[in-house]
């Protein structure tokens, strides 16, 4: 760090949303939807959080987009809405968080910010389609001695995600949706726990990822490695 | 003003401005945000300022309630404690004591205050013995912060439904409330106010917790000092907090003629150095703080505005420089 640096702290948050075509079915976009704004509103009205945190949001689904780059939420004028398209590409993903975390993390550090090790919230309805290649690309993002950059990862899965493919994601923490709840208020609910994290983690002097306990109508898994 | 008017031209004090504007920058303290509230039980310290000369020093300490606290209505959590005594020879000391609760104990802004007080008040007392040297108070310390001051900080007057609560105490019986609710980090300085032979004195450090002390040089540079680990340190210091830890890591260092030592809470010092460079503000101060500054000027150095630095902010600095500072040949003393 110059001698220009502040030693200002950032905290980056980027949340990860599946936008496959089965996502509309259960009501999941439209979930996410109503949640993101809330997300947003919650996050720039707290001045602590808000000058401590960014937001990312990334969409996937045959390939990954960066719907919002990381951004102080205030700055953020509106989030805009996921869109149901096509497959589960998990891959992709996961290579395209890889880059932009690589890419923010060396755009807040030139601009003398001391930023703390990114979390991920990544939400899913299903398996991955790209089920023989994803867990490459989800191993070069997260092997903390080939990326320094590595990120928390907390996983959550809906309606038909694998609690076995979510307890490999998360490297922090994995939840999955109970049977019989319904996928849109499950989602609802993971996007509250989502916020809560980020307020709570943002809120302290020193930040630090705060690990949620399990939202309502979700149970936590046993996190195994990839092998 | 000679027509009789008070002159009310200059403009309002701004925080130094490090970085880009906070939230609370444009936030007046009064907004019906409420980012600035009240706290219920008092002792809110929202600016806390002591400063005098003695022997060849100048000596200010400055602490302000931090962003958090004023958002959730709590008290400040630091707190710090000047004290001046003499040793049987009639050498003359200025004790320096700085506190910094914390965040998780739930009465530690009560801690910091108490721990402070005592501690400083102890050091006057050691101080005065007929045996008083340094060794004997590195040997000595954490016997005294265990036997003296732990006990002293956990006990006060069990409030009864008639009575009000000891001034400033936690509103409960002592026995309700675990060592974990009372933890602080505890930074002492004993200081010679008077050079030695070769322009420069032997200035006594002890720490627990990560509140740092810097010395300030003539040059401009921010030296941490390197502390001894005591016998029964396992864990390092910077996670050790009083009364847990009552052993003390300590150290001597030289305050040269030109120095400031600085005792500074985490919410400051953060933002002067990290482990390897000085920060933007640390190289702000270190020119502006080579010689003492005028109070308000001084509260509005610690009052400056950078994103993320909500904590509490503590520094308590001893000139050695007292260069005299011209005044303008416009002041004038206000006159009937």
């Amino acid at each position: 760090m110059s001698e220009t640096a502040t030693g200002e702290n950032i905290l980056p948050f980027y949340i990860v949303c599946d936008e496959s075509g089965s996502m509309e079915g259960i009501g999941g976009i439209t979930a996410i939807n109503e949640a993101l704004p809330e997300l947003h509103a919650t996050i720039a009205a707290d001045p602590l959080v808000d000058d401590k945190c960014r937001i990312g949001l990334i969409g996937f689904s045959d390939f990954a987009e960066e719907l919002v780059p990381l951004s102080r939420s205030s700055d953020i004028p509106a989030m805009p809405g996921a869109q149901a398209k096509g497959v589960t590409n998990y891959g992709e993903a996961f290579a395209l968080l890889r880059f932009v975390i690589d890419r923010d993390i060396d755009a807040l550090k030139a601009q003398g910010y001391q930023v703390y090790r990114p979390a991920v919230f990544f939400i899913t309805d299903g398996e991955p389609t790209d089920d023989q290649t994803w867990e490459a690309a989800y191993r070069a993002l997260i092997d903390k001695t080939t990326n320094r950059r590595a990120p928390n990862v907390i996983a959550f899965g809906v309606n038909g995600a694998n609690p076995t493919t979510i307890a490999k994601i998360g490297t922090v923490a994995g939840f999955v949706a109970s049977s019989g709840i319904n996928p849109g208020s499950a989602l609802r609910e993971i996007l509250k726990s989502l916020t809560n994290t980020i307020v709570t983690s943002s809120s302290s002097s020193s930040p630090q990822l705060v690990v949620p306990a399990a939202p309502d109508g979700c149970v936590a898994v046993q996190l195994q490695p990839v092998t | 003003m000679s027509d009789g008017t008070i002159d009310a031209s200059s403009l309002p004090v701004a925080p130094l401005q490090v970085g880009e504007p906070s939230s609370f920058f444009n936030n007046d303290w009064w907004s019906p945000r409420d980012w600035h509230k009240l706290t219920p039980d008092g002792f809110g310290v929202d600016i806390a300022c002591e400063a005098g000369s003695i022997g060849e020093l100048a000596i200010a300490g400055v602490s302000l309630r931090g962003h958090k606290h004023r958002v959730a209505g709590q008290p400040n959590e630091d707190s710090f404690a000047i004290r001046t005594t003499t040793t049987h020879q009639g050498e003359e000391f200025v004790v320096l004591v700085l506190c910094d609760g914390l965040s998780s104990a739930s009465h530690s802004a009560y801690a910091a205050r108490r721990t402070a007080a005592l501690v400083a008040d102890l050091l006057r007392k050691i101080v005065v013995e007929e045996q008083f040297t340094y060794n004997q108070l590195e040997a000595s310390l954490g016997q005294c912060l265990k036997e003296f001051v732990a006990p002293h900080l956990t006990t006060w007057p069990a409030p009864t439904p008639e009575d009000l609560p000891a001034f400033g105490c936690p509103d409960v019986s002592p026995d309700a409330i675990a060592m974990k609710d009372l933890l602080v980090t505890l930074t002492i300085a004993l200081v010679p106010t008077r050079n030695g032979d070769k322009g420069a004195s032997e200035v006594f450090l002890a720490t627990i917790g990560d509140s740092p002390a810097f010395i300030l040089t003539s040059r401009g540079e921010w030296i941490k000092p390197s502390y001894s680990d005591t016998d029964d340190v396992v864990l390092t210091t910077a996670t050790a907090a009083f009364p847990k830890t009552t052993d003390a890591a300590w150290t001597r260092v030289m305050l040269y003629e030109g120095d400031c030592l600085c005792l500074t809470s985490d919410g400051v010092g953060n933002f002067i150095k990290n482990n390897i460079d000085t920060l933007r503000l640390g190289a702000h101060f270190a020119k502006v703080w080579q010689t003492p500054r005028d109070l308000s000027t001084l509260v509005r150095d610690v009052s400056f505005d950078l994103r993320s630095a909500d904590d509490d902010r503590t520094v308590i600095l001893c000139w050695t420089n007292r260069a005299p500072i011209e005044l303008s040949t416009t002041d004038e003393l206000v006159t009937e």
